[in-house]
């Protein structure tokens, strides 16, 4: 019998997740993240960068890129995603992206969109990305842009979307749910069927880079989560929750200091997105690999990861649904062994659907 | 199959498609195919043929290696290899 496309989807979910738990336990870094800009053509209200770094600093030339993706792929990098800021306002990202892609590295693109006309579009279908993800505010210009506080921004990333899904490019569209957008989230999910593409939603609001945490008062309410979950996320999934994972993978709350690694624009190396302690930069580093087994910033992450369960979730109810998060514990609380409200919050409404669904035999 | 198609078929280079992105991560190969945004996870021996498939190797020096590595005679090796070939063509995984 011929194989469903639905079933071709999971089976590529099922070796992707495969892939991630084996660089996970052997501690090779399966995804790297580079910020190849902190510039952007938005203003997002909870954007978690901050650009007050950026003074006297020089982003990374596409010849340093082509030396750090060396580097990354000898220390066993299988994705690579370009981000921001936003990357496509690099002049020169074809070439950042053309690099990567000479290394045999499967490309992921974050972008907003704004840039990506027709003639854009099929400069990126000639990359062969495995994925363009885009994020989506809202589901109409006055919820989007009340986020990305520019006029006319929420036509241009449907636009954008129909110039790659026309030319068949995967797209994913990514929407952390928000004060703003916590009533639209099936008019979103329309969006996304309607245009042949992939939704997820976070609902985790990250604090900003330096630790402010203004972003998180957007955060939506404990009924909008509760309605997410219960409702909206299990129609997403066709009728399916999430599994609460009980593996044999070498138990760490998260892939930090194991699975993936991040690179900002200036070439400096941090654990995650999230935690923001630097550990060297690419650009003076000669041997990545001593780096990676060595660093005592990543072996104290890689430690705080694997302590997680034992210091905080087994102490509260529902710990095994939580997505926790030790950078943003860190940031919120001052402490990465700190429950934070939106984990245990989240969690909670999670397992109810989780077990509600199961009762319903789904 | 005849002696000479066999002969032929030998003397093949397979190439694999150059879209794929891959790593050997203990001893098993995933391919990242981003033009049908798959992945894919092959079996030991089928990493290892993957391995071998890097657009200069001949089915027949595949073969040979096989037969070394695993032990197994040159009449197994062929039908492996060429039913793996076989397979993972069928799965867009190879250069047309």
């Amino acid at each position: 019998m011929t194989q469903k496309p639905h079933e071709k989807r999971e089976e590529t979910k099922n070796a992707y997740l495969r892939a991630m738990e084996k660089g996970w336990n052997k501690r090779i870094p399966v995804a790297a993240h580079f910020e190849v800009t902190f510039r952007c053509n938005h203003d997002c209200v909870f954007c978690y960068n901050t650009r007050e770094d950026e003074a006297g600093k020089t982003e990374m030339s596409v010849s340093d890129y082509r030396r750090a993706f060396k580097m990354v792929k000898e220390l066993g990098v299988l994705f690579v995603t370009l981000t921001g800021g936003e990357p496509l306002l690099r002049k020169d990202f074809f070439e950042i992206a053309g690099a990567a892609k000479e290394e045999a590295l499967a490309l992921r693109i974050f972008t907003n969109g704004y840039l990506i006309d027709e003639e854009m579009a099929a400069r990126i279908k000639k990359l062969v990305p495995f994925e363009v993800e885009m994020s989506i505010h809202g589901h109409n210009a006055e919820t989007h842009e009340k986020v990305t506080r520019v006029k006319g921004s929420f036509d241009t990333l449907l636009q954008a979307v129909d110039n790659l899904r026309k030319l068949d490019v995967k797209v994913n569209l990514k929407s952390i749910i928000t004060r703003f957008n916590e009533d639209e989230l099936e008019g979103i999910v329309e969006i996304a069927k309607q245009k042949g593409c992939s939704i997820t939603f976070d609902p985790v609001i990250s604090p900003r880079d330096n630790g402010e945490l203004s972003p998180i008062q957007y955060a939506t309410d404990e009924e909008h989560l509760k309605k997410f979950w219960v409702e909206i996320y299990p129609k997403m999934r066709n009728s399916l929750l999430a599994p609460v994972v009980e593996d044999n993978c070498v138990w760490a709350v998260c892939g930090i200091g194991r699975a993936s690694i991040a690179i900002d624009p200036y070439g400096d190396i941090f654990p995650c997105l999230q935690w923001r302690e630097k550990i060297g930069n690419i650009k003076e580093v000669a041997d990545l690999k001593d780096l990676w087994h060595n660093s005592a910033v990543l072996n104290k992450v890689r430690g705080i990861a694997m302590r997680v369960k034992e210091e905080v979730l087994d102490k509260v109810e529902y710990g095994n649904f939580c997505s926790y998060c030790p950078a943003v514990a860190r940031q919120v609380t001052g402490d990465p062994f700190k429950l934070y409200p939106q984990a245990i919050e989240n969690a909670r409404h999670f397992a109810v659907a989780y077990e509600t669904a199961k009762k319903k035999g789904k | 199959m005849e002696r000479n198609d066999t002969v032929n078929i030998k003397m093949v280079i397979p190439k694999r498609n150059h879209d794929a992105a891959f790593r050997v991560i203990d001893g098993e190969a995933v391919v990242v195919l981003p033009s049908r945004s798959e992945v894919k996870i092959l079996s030991e021996v089928g990493s290892r043929i993957w391995e071998l498939m890097d657009g200069k190797t001949t089915i027949s020096q595949i073969c040979e290696t096989i037969c070394m590595e695993y032990d197994v005679s040159p009449e197994t090796a062929l039908d492996d290899v060429l039913n793996f070939i076989k397979e993972i063509g069928d799965e867009g995984m190879l250069e047309s």
